[in-house]
């Protein structure tokens, strides 16, 4: 294990950095970690760059001014809404992730230039009331998935697909068959870094694993 | 053949949409567009309904970007397409705005000159459903180009070692606030964030106090998922064996792979601290168990990655050199 080898700013500094980053909203629990492995690599895949609100590691700044500068400087967004059910002791939801995605829905509307819309994609398990708990989202058609990487990952990719910034990705049957690669790297970097792996060293395993 | 026709269009391509429609109608080629709802209907099931039946869905595209719910339908289809290669989409170009990357290998029927190329690009389409014209054109992805720009981009930086000095500085102030919680895990937790980033900045010696009373914690808090154990365990591993402590290192190492095993901890994982447990018993000098563990190694990482992939060569190249 070594320090990492840069920073993820660096990637950041780059042209159209704004047109090219995807901020993923998803939860950071074990038992999604697969699944937001398989949302990243669908990102890196089509070319673009995943954020997070701890990519550049700021620690010293309030998570919410972290998620908000990460955001506002994407152009593009993904929300999972998977945790969003009661639970523990007191049955209660997390509500971390429908707060940012209302702030992303703000920020589409915010700009002025239809060039410039913050675009979004919600996802929502397969059985899941958000229509319920949040029924402003009934007009929105939520992409639905079982939590299963591949799954995941072809949803994710079919929507980033369409974006104007993204290029075209290997086809999406070489994607997944890839997949199990930048799984096993995202394990090993979550054990070497106990859950918090530097975002540079993610953003390498799966740049390496791009069937190209 | 039953064909069923999908024709998707923002609003400044619904003339175009209609001259399409009736010009298949006139030919008995049934299309439907977002104008064929009828009242009472539920918007979003029939949407979904015709989405789903369409074998072929005409794309025009123009000068408008294409709203969230557009590209919502768009990536139905492009989903419909991956499960069912028979389903064909084909783009018709009204304006000068590029196509979105699924269609940039598709040849679309050009119509961007104005209406006096709607009949040519509508018998274009007809063409295409007929299945009398090639619509794949040779498209260059570039998406290696970027991705190896970007690794230069990222390697041409100098190695970042303050930035994981500050995370180390704020992970130990939130220690010291937290060491009077009773909450043994979150404690447990502080206490593993400090010594992982100790490890990762060369400082294994001082790694290994916190990780030790992390592991300690873990061990009596039932509730503590075993992947979290069995990385605390890992971490402290590999602290141990940095600092020669080997025997400690590859009886923590392997009591972990044991724990890894028997839980509901992945099997990639349980490789992972196979071969690191291999490595601290190679260095004990029993070269027979280490043999065994990365042959363990191996076997669990092989089918999951397949034999050429890199992190199975190198427990295959272990095993070897114990032979």
């Amino acid at each position: 294990m070594s320090a990492p080898v840069s920073t993820f700013a660096a990637l950041l500094e780059s042209a159209n950095a704004r047109q090219r980053s995807v901020f993923i909203n998803c939860p950071f629990d074990r038992g999604f970690s697969d699944a937001r492995a398989a949302i990243v690599f669908g990102v890196v895949c089509s070319g673009l760059l995943p954020r997070t609100a701890d990519d550049l590691g700021l620690v010293g700044v309030p998570r919410m001014t972290r998620i908000l500068r990460a955001m506002s400087d994407s152009l593009y967004s993904i929300h999972d809404l998977s945790r969003c059910q009661g639970e523990g002791a007191f049955n209660l939801a997390r509500f971390n992730m429908p707060l940012e995605l209302g702030v992303a829905i703000a920020n589409g509307y915010a700009t002025t230039s239809s060039e410039n819309d913050h675009q979004w994609l919600a996802l929502a398990p397969e059985v899941h009331p958000y229509n319920q708990f949040a029924s402003d989202l009934a007009g929105y058609d939520l992409k639905r998935h079982d939590g299963k990487p591949t799954i995941v990952c072809t949803r994710v990719m079919s929507w980033l697909q369409t974006l104007e910034h993204a290029v075209v990705a290997p086809p999406l049957p070489e994607v997944l068959t890839a997949l199990p690669k930048f799984l096993a790297a995202y394990r090993q970097l979550n054990l070497e870094w106990r859950d918090e792996p530097d975002w540079i060293k993610v953003w390498h395993a799966a740049a390496n694993a791009v069937p190209v | 053949m039953n064909r069923q026709i999908f024709i998707s269009c923002e609003k400044d391509g619904v003339e175009f949409a209609r001259a399409l429609k009736e010009w298949l109608a006139a030919r008995e080629i049934g299309a439907w567009t977002p104008e064929d709802f009828e009242v009472g209907e539920n918007l979003a099931e029939r949407h979904r309904l015709e989405l789903n039946r369409a074998t072929h869905a005409v794309i025009v595209l123009t000068d408008t970007p294409p709203s969230s719910w557009r590209r919502l339908e768009w990536s139905e289809l492009l989903e419909r397409r991956s499960m069912d290669p028979h389903v064909q989409l084909i783009p018709v170009q009204l304006g000068h705005r590029p196509p979105p990357p699924f269609l940039r290998d598709t040849l679309a029927a050009d119509a961007s000159g104005g209406r006096d190329e709607w009949e040519r690009a509508i018998t274009m389409v007809f063409e295409s459903l007929e299945g009398r014209r090639r619509i794949q054109r040779e498209y260059t992805s570039g998406l290696s180009e970027r991705l190896e720009q970007d690794l230069q981009t990222a390697a041409e930086q100098p190695r970042e070692e303050g930035a994981l000095r500050v995370e180390l500085a704020a992970a130990e102030r939130a220690l010291d606030r937290g060491r009077t919680t009773g909450d043994g895990q979150r404690l447990a937790g502080l206490l593993g964030r400090v010594g992982m980033l100790r490890l990762h900045l060369e400082d294994a010696e001082d790694a290994i106090e916190p990780l030790e009373l992390a592991r300690r914690l873990l061990v009596e808090s039932p509730a503590v998922s075993p992947q979290e154990r069995v990385s605390t365990a890992y971490c402290l591993g590999d602290a141990l064996s940095r600092v020669g402590r080997v025997n400690e290192a590859a009886a923590l190492l392997l009591s972990a792979t044991g724990e890894s095993a028997r839980s509901d901890v992945d099997e990639f994982t349980t490789a992972a601290l196979a071969f690191r447990a291999g490595q601290a018993v190679e260095g004990t000098g029993d070269s027979e168990s280490a043999q065994r563990l990365f042959d363990y190694a191996q076997g669990l990482a092989e089918p999951l990655l397949g034999p050429d992939h890199p992190t199975v060569a190198a427990y295959r190249k272990a095993a070897r050199q114990q032979t």
